[in-house]
């Protein structure tokens, strides 16, 4: 009996450890996250006693700021509708949203020591001052995509290959995040076409042709020797019973002609030749399939688990069951321009605490190493000669050799989303783009000029 | 800081004149008075009590009861009624800054558990004489289990709680003593029988009694209690036995149970759901639970100061969720210090069994510090999403008359099998 109470003893003091060690947890170690998070409502008390830290664009330009007075803090965005989606809202009826959500902590200055300090500040009865944030993001660029998009839907995606530094990450249709109040009612109407998505990030697309570079890494891996084979296109290609077509025979052609005028029986083919598992492992590399760390909430891009031949057939031209992000085919656009290496994309450059000290810098990293240098090289020159007299032409720019693929996307909600990806100079690139317009036909015809308009402005800086 | 500690864990002097008890009963002295400075200082007069009134009666109350012990050379553990009251202390400074009105109403209950303790710990010194009437005790709580459900009122979720006109209680913790009374003399009893399985005669009435007992606490949809009888009649049943299968067999009888209950009965399942991600339904089901995690988050380790917390979002944050709020202004510091102080009590209720005299002891102490232990860590693990929230209270510390009462009852138990240990030794 005795035994018993003593045995009795030691699972009471261990469960208690167990006890101890998830308190320990939950208050210790996900302490600052739980209490930054937005559904806290000691946050809205902080709030209205902190200065919110200002928003700035690469170039110092202010994206948000707040002035007035404790109690009667006001927030202003210069840019409105432009930087909406990335920038966000704060507003004590509405929530909040984009940055001023992900980096609230940052924003209101709650985050390591700095919380202790405004905690001191508050309870002396003095105004707290939040951080600076400091965004890679081009404001003049981000305004020009925006006004590029407005009236249709759509998004676009301008990246640095180099480093993966976020230039430009619009979205249409947005919002004017001054007019809240007045807007809030048409924002939310089923009509207006769901303003408060960023389509850039969080848009699910088909991404049809453009997937084709992703096909074509595959294949280039498994064969480096295609580029010197001989294909022929009759027009369709029987895959299990499916019957996958081009709009037109194409007849005999090489790489990168299946390239210039995006032969869809070549790409299926050669995919075919690649295999389920190279292919699935090749998106996978390009960030498919995988929670992509960002500062803002990323969809996750997807290719279906089990291929059989012909989904894999389809999934190679971006169809069925393929899904992807403007972002992820940007993403997919900069590994190829920088020579197969894909960077991890950041939109937060640098923190700042009010007296302009810096307190955190993002570092350039590589996210992939995607394929080798070779490789990219092959696909970027069939990205050339597609400018240059493939589908892509409507992108070409005088004196710059522009790299690019376009995409016709067929999906059930009506006309194929034109899709148009791009990388310039050729040679050493220095911006990236995606560009994806909902409903609007073909990608050469549609998306290839708004391509061109941003990388001739990014260029042009 | 170890001539603190060692006390714990070796034997009390051998003197009766409870010299430890009243040098530790200055730490909830402390805890007080603290309180009281806090209530001058930060929170509005309140018309109709005077806060030093308040921390006289206290005072008075906790040194009254040594005083008593000590003069009726009371040979009880000396550590059981200085821990009781540091948690009951910093129980009503907690409530105080929740709801004043509700402080100085549990400033009473704790008074009447007061009470209560020294009419025990005095007139029934003799436990043994109280576990000759197992059935009575059985009858007692199974009465009470039954009119909660004919004509009890559903407050917040279960239906757990007796009006008479103005006035509200909770039989559910009455009963919980009353089982381990009632097991406490009849395992005793009948143990040898049990151990041969000689037969259904000495099974048959243990387990309808507790199978009926945990039955009525599942139709009041109090699921925390049920968890806690069942478990206390688990870990008695081993004391008694020895026999591990017994329990085994009985947890899995017990998961069985859980399994159909959680089959037919719908809100056991939004419960279990609600465990599982509670911030799939913020601000629905899952509001409690969500408030309840900030509120520990925000607190980090150091807390954010008494007064300074907000967590009075939460519902019921007085009753099932006082620990949230200690958790968010005491910090990881205060919360391990509230864990830490129900350890230490488990630990000195273990050793009044380890040193009863006989069965009946063992069982009874053992029973009920199980009890009140158990019930501690199913609310401090529900607050924390370690385990599902089930409303219990937090013992000694919840605002609640009938739960602050019968914490004292237990502990003046505790005290006499305690004292009947050391009485026995040469
Ligand atoms: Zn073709």
């Amino acid at each position: 009996m005795k035994t018993g109470v003593r045995r009795l003893a030691l699972a009471t003091g261990v469960i208690f450890v167990i006890l101890i060690v998830h308190l320990t947890y939950i208050q210790a170690i996900a302490g600052e996250r739980l209490y930054l998070n937005p559904l806290n409502p000691r946050l809205n008390l902080v709030e209205q006693q902190t200065q919110r830290g200002a928003i700035y664009d690469r170039a110092g330009r202010v994206l948000a700021r707040t002035v007035g007075n404790p109690g009667q803090f006001q927030r202003q965005y210069p840019y409105g509708p432009a930087t909406a989606l990335v920038v966000g809202y704060v507003s004590g009826r509405f929530g909040s949203s984009g940055l001023e959500a992900s980096r609230d902590g940052d924003l209101l200055g709650l985050t390591g020591w700095q919380h202790l300090l405004n905690q001191g500040r508050r309870l002396m009865g003095q105004v707290a001052r939040g951080n600076d944030l400091t965004l890679t993001l081009d404001a003049e660029l981000q305004r020009l995509a925006t006004s590029l998009l407005a009236g249709r839907r759509g998004a676009a995606v301008a990246l640095d290959p180099r480093t993966g530094a976020v230039l430009a990450l619009a979205s249409s249709p947005t919002f004017d995040p001054n007019r809240l109040e007045e807007e809030w009612q048409r924002i939310n109407s089923p009509g207006a076409g769901s303003p408060l998505l960023n389509r850039a990030i969080q848009g699910l697309y088909p991404p049809g042709s453009i997937m084709k570079l992703v096909t074509a890494t595959a294949a280039l891996e498994v064969d480096p020797g295609i580029l010197q084979r001989d294909f022929y296109c009759p027009g369709y290609l029987e895959v299990q019973g499916w019957k996958l077509t081009c709009p037109r025979p194409h007849g005999h052609l090489n790489f990168q002609q299946a390239m210039m005028y995006s032969c869809n029986v070549t790409f299926a083919t050669l995919a075919l030749e690649a295999g389920a598992d190279k292919f699935k492992e090749t998106a996978a590399l390009y960030g498919f399939d995988k929670p992509l760390k960002f500062d803002l909430p990323v969809e996750e891009s997807r290719v279906p688990g089990r291929l059989n031949a012909s989904a894999l057939a389809e999934g190679a031209i971006g169809q069925g069951a393929v899904l992807a992000t403007p972002l992820q085919m940007a993403m997919v656009t900069a590994a190829i321009a920088n020579k197969g290496i894909l960077m991890q994309p950041y939109l937060v450059e640098k923190v700042t605490a009010a007296g302009g000290r810096l307190l955190w810098q993002a570092v350039p990293r590589p996210l992939q190493v995607v394929t080798g240098a070779k490789v990219a090289t092959d696909i970027k020159e069939a990205m050339v000669a597609t400018v240059n007299g493939g589908t892509a032409t409507a992108a070409s720019l005088p004196g710059i050799q522009v790299a690019a693929k376009t995409g016709s996307a067929q999906n059930p909600g009506g006309e194929a989303h034109a899709w148009l990806v791009a990388f310039a100079p050729a040679d050493e690139p220095r911006i990236a783009v995606a560009v994806v317009v909902e409903n609007a036909g073909a990608g050469g015809v549609v998306a290839a000029p708004l391509a061109r308009e941003i990388l001739a402005a990014a260029l042009r800086r | 800081m170890l001539r603190w500690c060692w006390p714990f864990m070796s034997s009390s002097g051998t003197s009766t004149n409870r010299g430890q008890e009243m040098a530790l009963l200055i730490w909830p002295s402390l805890i007080l008075a603290a309180g009281y400075g806090y209530m001058v200082t930060f929170v509005p007069h309140q018309p109709g009590w005077q806060p030093a009134y308040a921390l006289a009666l206290l005072l008075g109350g906790f040194w009254g009861v040594h005083l008593i012990l000590r003069v009726t050379r009371h040979g009880g553990d000396q550590f059981l009624l200085p821990l009781a009251a540091c948690l009951t202390a910093l129980g009503l400074i907690f409530l105080f800054r929740l709801d004043p009105g509700l402080a100085y109403r549990q400033i009473i209950w704790t008074i009447l558990g007061l009470l209560v303790l020294i009419v025990v710990a005095t007139g029934f010194r003799d436990y043994q004489r109280l576990e000759q009437y197992p059935y009575f005790f059985l009858s007692l709580g199974l009465f009470f289990l039954f009119i909660t459900v004919l004509a009890g009122t559903r407050i917040g979720g279960a239906k757990s709680w007796l009006t008479l006109g103005s006035f509200r209680m909770q039989p559910v913790e009455a009963v919980k003593v009353l089982m381990v009374m009632y097991l406490a003399g009849y395992l005793s009893d009948k143990r040898e029988l049990l151990v041969q399985g000689a037969g259904r005669i000495s099974w048959g009435p243990l387990l309808v009694a507790v199978a009926l007992a945990v039955l009525l606490l599942v139709l009041q949809r109090d699921l925390g209690s049920a968890l806690i009888l069942l478990v206390t009649f688990l870990a008695m049943l081993y004391l008694a036995t020895g026999k591990l299968r017994f329990c085994v067999a009985g947890g899995a009888l017990f998961s069985l149970g859980a399994v159909m209950a959680y089959l037919a009965f719908p809100y056991l399942r939004a419960r279990i759901a609600v465990w599982i991600n509670p911030w799939a339904d913020y601000t629905g089901a899952g509001y409690q639970v969500v408030q309840s995690l900030i509120t520990l988050g925000s607190g980090g380790i150091f807390g954010t100061g008494l007064g300074l917390g907000y967590s009075q979002v939460i519902p019921a944050v007085a009753t099932d969720f006082i620990f949230a709020t200690m958790g968010e202004e005491m910090g990881l510091m205060g919360s391990l210090g509230i864990i830490l102080l129900y350890l230490l009590f488990a630990l000195r209720g273990f050793r009044a069994a380890l040193r009863a005299p006989e069965e009946q002891g063992v069982l009874l102490a053992g029973g009920l510090t199980v009890l009140c232990t158990f019930q501690a860590l199913v609310i401090m693990a529900g607050v924390s999403k370690l385990l599902p929230l089930t409303g219990v209270t937090l013992p000694f510390v919840s605002y609640g008359g009938s739960s602050l009462v019968i914490s004292y009852l237990l502990l003046a138990l505790l005290l006499n099998v305690s004292a009947a240990g050391r009485e026995a030794k040469p």
